[in-house]
């Protein structure tokens, strides 16, 4: 990226300043809250996915209920239990609330850079 | 390319975005257990305690009551800040300088506005979601054995189900630790494509 971004004739000078202007981009950069989203879905239900899956897998004791602290969630999560189905509800699940919380996330950071930024437009043009 | 880069520009850059996320993770995780603790006196009423209150343990103060959630809000931020800093400080320290390959200049409708669009680099924040659930994990367990609680930790013993060797000791801790850091450090590489994969599907250069 840094090279094709100078023209023919640049010197190691403005190569440098160039290089600082991008890094300047990039520390500003916005998080793509259209593609944090989902990619946090799929990590939120791959989690519960395996979560569910692992204790099933391995099983339980003859007289004890397989998965008994991890079945609350289905208080939160209707539908929700430690079979086979459940998994898949469970990952549905996780998509969901993983997508809202990377909406949310990147569009908090964001907007925390806005902010930032802002005042320190508003204290630079203040000591000025 | 580094030695194009000026290295004040990149520290202040780096510290910068460290406070950035240090604050969004802190509002996020306190704002989310205080809303989640008020969610589940909602839905549960009295047995909103039933787990929520293990977090109390960690936490002095808080438990699953309208006046315990406040103290959810302030453990909440505490731990979210120090956990989003020191997440930003070691993936931007492993990146470094090819952090400037990491934009794409997204083009807008028929201009040429220049909207870099962040991309992610997996292994970094492998690395740095690996580390401080890594470090949350020790330090959790820790907690647990110098209250002299560990034996009584039932729930904790639990985590061995999917941290094969965790036990709730110091040396348990330890390899626990471990298993932690390998599953986020793949969870991170699996966000950290999906993301990337869907960025340059919509912003082409």
């Amino acid at each position: 990226m840094i090279e094709n971004y100078h023209g023919a004739d640049s010197n190691a000078a403005d190569v440098s300043a160039e290089a600082n202007a991008l890094l300047l981009r990039v520390m500003f950069a916005r998080v793509d809250v259209v593609a944090m989203a989902p990619a946090m879905g799929a990590v939120f239900a791959v989690g519960l996915f395996l979560a569910t899956a692992i204790l099933l897998l391995k099983g339980a004791p003859p007289g004890v209920p397989i998965g008994g602290n991890l079945s609350a969630l289905r208080t939160f999560l209707p539908g929700y239990e430690i079979s086979w189905s459940g998994v898949v509800v469970g990952s549905l699940y996780g998509f969901v609330i993983g997508s809202i919380a990377g909406f949310l996330l990147s569009a908090l950071w964001n907007f925390m850079h806005v902010i930032f930024i802002g005042l320190a437009v508003l204290r630079g043009n203040w000591l000025d | 390319m580094t030695d194009l880069i000026d290295q004040n520009l990149l520290r202040r850059g780096i510290r910068f975005n460290t406070i950035v996320l240090a604050i969004t993770m802190g509002l996020f995780a306190g704002l989310g257990l205080f809303l989640l603790t008020h969610l589940s006196l909602l839905i549960t009423g009295e047995n909103a305690g039933r787990y929520m209150n293990l977090l109390g343990v960690f936490f002095p103060g808080y438990s699953a009551t309208p006046g315990g959630a406040w103290f959810g809000l302030i453990w909440g931020f505490v731990v979210g800040a120090i956990s989003g800093g020191f997440v930003y400080y070691t993936y931007a320290r492993t990146i470094g300088a090819r952090a400037a390959n990491l934009i794409i200049r997204a083009q807008g409708s028929g201009r040429l506005v220049e909207q870099p669009v962040l991309r992610m680099s997996g292994h970094a924040l492998g690395l740095a979601l690996g580390c401080v659930m890594a470090i949350q994990l020790v330090g959790a367990t820790a907690w647990l054995v110098i209250r002299g609680t560990a034996d009584q930790s039932p729930h904790a013993a639990l985590l061995v189900h999917y941290l094969p060797g965790y036990r709730v000791d110091l040396s348990g801790g330890l390899i626990g630790a471990l298993d932690i850091f390998v599953f986020t450090y793949g969870l991170a590489l699996l966000l950290a494509w999906i993301y990337n994969w869907i960025v340059s599907l919509r912003f082409r250069e």
